[in-house]
């Protein structure tokens, strides 16, 4: 493991930093919520730091990371063999692939994010920023706000869609689709 | 107009985590079958954090679900790995910039609180006194020395005697492991220890009786012993500091160098089931605790006093505090189906190496 006096720290933290969005994008779309994304991301960020010594200069560092991340998941999801709410190594794998490849887009699906949450009515980025906010429980939510968690799944996915179209026509328009 | 894709609705259900397992299944199949909409998973999920990482900016707090740090255990981890940089410094001195001259004994154990939800593992010496009418019936650990580390509620043990070490603890289910060797793990179920001390003692007892044979240990002291044992030397930071904020009246104490000292005494009219009188002693400059004397309960009566005494600070892996963190990857866990032909014996071993006597005695 690195001393925080070693040189290479700094070039850590400069290349994690620059890296973290991705690689938990990466992370998050192999694991089923934002929970066990944050689970893993622990580990594999405790993992990158550990192993940094390993890691050839000169290397891709996005590509290493998700290397580690990949196995991160992977282990993760063995570990939960039996549970039949996590996806299976076959499709867990394809999918890290193909994330993998589509990592500049997604970096440039979260810029475009930015310019289409602004387009938002205010009560729906209200309700996205309530929901998304950290530690909030959506039963509790739903409870303050007089609806079913269930009513407000619905509103946040047809939200969800609705920026997900937006940042699709936003990339096109930029030139990055 | 097209009928709404069910797809989409799995693939809504998957992200806020309340998809079936047949949905799940559906969903797998479908992501199989269709690239397309493998993109258009990907792509949702991908929005689904990048949300979460706007919403947490919005609000300022701790990017629980953005920074690398997202939970307790690995944010401790890291502010110790960077303890030298800026960002631990900053942590600790914007929770510890306290005046401790002033500050009541509650704030000095919040502050400690939370010092030790945002830290690395801590590693605490093991001291026991027993009280009188435990010695009676139980020798006092001498020869070995014991130490805890603990993260957050969770602790494990580290027992050395001579030349031999074991590794214990107990699980979030309360299940109680040790390992004497990387290759050997036992575990026992919280409710096997009264049900095989009652099946020790009909059973077991009578069977060897009947044939005029000694057995070859004493199960029921094993159980007695193993019990105390999880109970004495165990330590849950949190819980403790918490029944200390609820349950018991606080002062301050004069005479802790670089330090404060807290006693902490059951209020009038409270009770509480482990603890009847805590000494804590919290560092100065850090906030750390430094020192607990424990005045631990058991049945109801005073058991022992055990000094906790903080040793070491450093990383330990998240399996450490697990039973297979402590094992090789071909090791044997005998557990409650294994018996306790193959548990007995490690079990009388563990405790001979934690109390410094045969239980066959």
């Amino acid at each position: 493991m690195l001393a925080p006096d070693d040189p290479h720290h700094d070039q850590f933290l400069r290349l994690f930093t620059a890296n973290e969005p991705a690689l938990r994008s990466f992370v998050r779309s192999l694991v089923p919520t934002l929970a066990d994304a944050s689970d893993v991301m622990q580990e594999v960020a405790l993992v990158l730091w550990r192993r940094f010594g390993e890691y050839e200069r000169g290397e891709e560092f996005r590509r290493w990371a998700f290397g580690v991340a990949r196995f991160k998941v992977l282990a993760w999801r063995r570990d939960r063999a039996r549970d039949r709410h996590v996806f299976g190594d076959e499709i867990t794998s394809l999918l890290a692939d193909e994330a993998d490849k589509t990592a500049d887009r997604f970096e440039a699906q979260r810029e475009a994010l930015r310019v289409c949450l602004g387009k938002l009515p205010e009560e729906q980025r209200d309700l996205v920023n309530s929901a998304y906010a950290p530690g909030v429980r959506m039963d509790d939510f739903a409870a303050r706000s007089g609806q079913t968690a269930m009513a407000l799944y619905k509103k946040l996915h047809r939200i969800r869609m609705a920026l997900l179209e937006c940042t699709r026509r936003w990339l096109l328009k930029e030139g990055l689709a | 107009m097209n009928p709404p894709d069910p797809r989409e609705e799995w693939m809504q259900q998957y992200a806020d985590g309340t998809a079936s397992a047949e949905t799940t299944s559906r969903l797998e199949a479908a992501l199989h079958a269709d690239a397309e909409f493998r993109a258009l998973f990907l792509e949702y999920l991908n929005l689904d954090g990048a949300l979460s990482e706007a919403a947490a900016s919005m609000t300022g707090q701790p990017v629980e679900k953005v920074t690398p740090f997202p939970s307790a255990h690995a944010w401790h981890r890291w502010a110790w790995a960077m303890a030298a940089s800026v960002a631990l410094a900053a942590l600790i001195g914007a929770l510890v910039f306290l005046p401790q001259a002033s500050a009541s004994p509650a704030v000095l154990l919040r502050q400690a609180l939370k010092i030790h939800a945002a830290s690395p593992d801590r590693c605490y010496r093991v001291e026991i006194k027993l009280a009188p009418a435990l010695q009676e019936k139980q020798r006092e650990p001498s020869s070995s020395e014991t130490r805890l580390w603990t993260r957050g509620d969770r602790c494990w043990i580290e027992t050395r005697a001579g030349e031999k070490s074991v590794a214990w603890g107990h699980d979030e289910q309360r299940r109680v492991w040790f390992a004497l060797a990387p290759e050997t793990g036992v575990l026992f179920q919280p409710d096997e220890a009264r049900e095989r001390m009652a099946q020790a003692r009909s059973v077991m007892s009578q069977f060897f009786a009947a044939r005029g044979m000694k057995p070859p240990f004493d199960f029921a002291k094993c159980f007695d012993r193993l019990a105390l044992a999880c109970e004495l030397c165990s330590l849950q930071v949190e819980s403790l500091l918490h029944a200390l904020l609820d349950d018991f009246d606080l002062r301050r104490e004069p005479g802790a160098a670089g330090g404060t000292l807290i006693h902490a005494e059951l209020k009038a009219g409270h009770t509480h089931p482990l603890y009847r009188e805590v000494l804590l002693e919290v560092d100065a400059q850090s906030g750390v605790l430094r020192r607990l004397v424990v005045h631990r309960l058991h049945d109801g009566q005073p058991a022992a006093t055990v000094t906790f005494t903080l040793v070491e600070t450093s990383v330990q892996a998240d399996s450490s505090y697990t039973l297979a963190g402590h094992l090789a990857p071909e090791a044997v866990i005998y557990d409650r189906q294994s018996g306790m032909g193959k548990r007995g014996p490690l079990l009388a071993e563990f405790l001979h190496l934690l109390w410094g006597e045969s239980v066959t005695d």
